[in-house]
């Protein structure tokens, strides 16, 4: 156990064994396989029973239940329903998408389809990010091979690229951005699923999620739902970089301790603590490392950024409230202003001028944001302020030390 | 009646971002008048997101990412190498119209750190000497 450095990869399991341009090479890996299964022997009643009973969750970060998701969108009142696929994965340490997307681009086309098929759509959208530009040839090259054999006859499937916005992630403002608008993110409800895209039913399912859909339906929702944990099913993609040897894209079983992945599979070397999904993820001491990864626990995206003893929790906090100021929509006034008056305090943290009533600001801000963001965004970017006041208060309190310290000598100097 | 469905917008700013480097006053009238659209909205949307660009850009826009990966790795140091060489900073553009600047959030590339896009191409693991090369395979 102590240097077991297995990995489960369903995700995955085509990676750097198949041609991602050449489909035939899919075809030969049990490719459409699934799909050709539920085309000939399945209703789409019992597709989404398959997938609900798989207990697969979405992969983005939200943890959805999928298959009540596409029922939802199935039994919505309306004709036109809408598909998107989510590849505008812009969290901060996240690139696992990119890695199945240009390793493997042919799974979670055919979990499109299936997805297509069981909820009753005739449109779905890529929705790609721009910073992802060099991959919209694989895709457009493969989906042009996935049409040519005839996969996608009863679904039309275009690829949207986005301009280069984070936020355009979160399902509501993809939807806006898809419309041709500023990505700026929805009140909810409506939820998607009754009202989404162009105000219809629609279904947003991350490239990770629609990944897992063929081996699910070839091999039955028995034989995934044994995986994992209690709440959570089957494995996770991991995106791990920052201090460790071997940064990449790992697959593990959920319920897998953080341990596991950063030091046995990625190398990591004194380690002082974790960040776990993203710029707004949990950090978390090296104590904690025998946490498992599951939605019970701590998941998100898949982001895992690990920083070694010389690192400093305070910068690290900083750097990513500037990305969450910089990338806040703007909408909504909690987000919008406490991600930056939180920038502000951080900044005169790490430079010397910080103030003790700056941590009660942050923890009365916190609350604030938590509560009343509208998105996402919002809601988790004090997720690592709190934990590192948590898990690194002493490193505040060195800081506002210091800070006071500081104050003295600039007044003997003045005088 | 607009020419266009408001759901082409984005695609067409980006594509006639293409063609000139930004989005020209000129431009956007055009659009605006196409979509049947307020200059405002126009200039709402491309204001919005990162990528596009209201002031002229050089021939290449170079993309550093500054987000923590990027950071942890160093990526203050490929920036004061990138200032050096072409003497412009961040959201600058140098004389000849060559190179733009910019610093850029999560590029996805935390793995090959530190990273840069220059326009639709992604350098990984890069170094002061690396980037030398690379800008003199651009010039």
């Amino acid at each position: 156990m102590e240097n077991d450095v297995t990995e489960t990869r369903i995700v995955l399991k085509n990676c750097g064994k198949i041609d991602p341009g050449d489909i035939s090479t899919y075809l030969a890996a049990d490719g459409f396989k699934a799909w050709k299964r539920c085309e000939e022997e399945l209703s789409p009643e019992e597709v989404i029973r398959e997938i609900k009973s798989s207990q697969l969750l979405g992969r983005g970060g939200a943890g959805f239940n999928c298959g009540l998701k596409w029922e939802l969108a199935r039994k919505a009142k309306g004709e036109e329903k809408y598909l998107i696929c989510n590849a505008d994965e812009g969290e901060v340490g996240t690139f696992k998408d990119r890695y199945i997307l240009t390793c493997d681009p042919f799974s979670f086309m055919e979990g499109l389809a299936i997805a297509g098929y069981a909820i009753g759509v005739k449109r779905a959208y890529i929705y790609l990010r721009a910073e992802y530009h060099y991959l919209l040839d694989t895709l457009k090259q493969a989906l042009q091979q996935v049409k040519d054999l005839g996969f996608l006859k009863h679904l039309d499937i275009q690829i949207v690229e986005g301009a280069g916005a984070y936020v355009c992630g979160e399902e509501s403002a993809l939807m806006e951005s898809i419309e041709g608008r500023r990505g700026e993110a929805r009140f909810k409800p409506p939820f998607p699923t009754d009202q989404g895209l162009f105000n219809h039913p629609t279904v947003i399912n991350n490239v990770e999620t629609l990944s897992n859909i063929p081996q699910i339906i070839l091999k039955g929702a028995g034989w995934f739902n044994v995986l994992g944990t209690g709440k959570s099913k089957g494995t996770k993609v991991f995106s791990v970089s920052g201090d460790v040897d071997l940064p990449g894209v790992y697959e593990v079983l959920m319920g897998t301790p953080i341990k596991k992945l950063v030091v046995n599979l990625a190398g990591a070397n004194e380690i002082k603590a974790v960040q776990v999904g993203g710029a707004s993820g949990r950090i978390l001491p090296k104590a904690l490392l025998d946490t498992p990864l599951a939605y019970e626990q701590v998941l998100g995206s898949g982001a895992v950024i690990v920083l070694n003893r010389q690192r400093d929790i305070l910068d690290v906090v900083y750097r990513n409230m500037e990305f969450l100021a910089d990338e806040s929509c703007g909408k909504c006034t909690p987000c919008r202003e406490g991600t930056e008056v939180m920038m502000e305090i951080y900044s005169r943290l790490v430079n010397g001028e910080g103030k003790e009533e700056d941590i009660q600001a942050l923890e009365d801000l916190s609350r604030t944001m938590m509560q009343a963001s509208l998105c996402g965004l919002g809601q988790s970017a004090p997720i690592p302020v709190l934990d590192s006041l948590k898990y690194f208060k002493d490193e505040y309190k060195q800081r506002l030390a210091q800070s006071g310290y500081l104050r003295t000598l600039k007044f003997v100097g003045r005088a | 009646m607009s020419k266009y469905n408001r759901q082409d917008l984005l695609k067409l700013l980006i594509q006639s971002q293409r063609e000139s480097t930004f989005l020209s006053p000129t431009a956007l009238e055009e659009l605006s008048a196409s979509f049947d659209l307020p200059d405002n909205e126009l200039f709402g949307v491309s204001s919005f997101y990162s990528f596009l660009s209201l002031k002229p850009q050089g021939k290449y826009v170079i993309r550093i990412c500054k987000n923590l990966p990027c950071h942890m790795q160093d990526a203050q140091l490929i920036m004061d190498c990138l200032q050096n060489h072409l003497g412009i900073a961040p959201g600058e553009t140098t004389k000849d119209g060559l190179f733009s600047l910019e610093m850029t959030n999560c590029i996805g590339a935390c793995d090959q750190a530190p990273a840069m896009l220059i326009n639709d191409d992604v350098h990984r693991h890069l170094t002061p000497e690396k980037v030398s090369r690379i800008l003199r395979e651009y010039t």
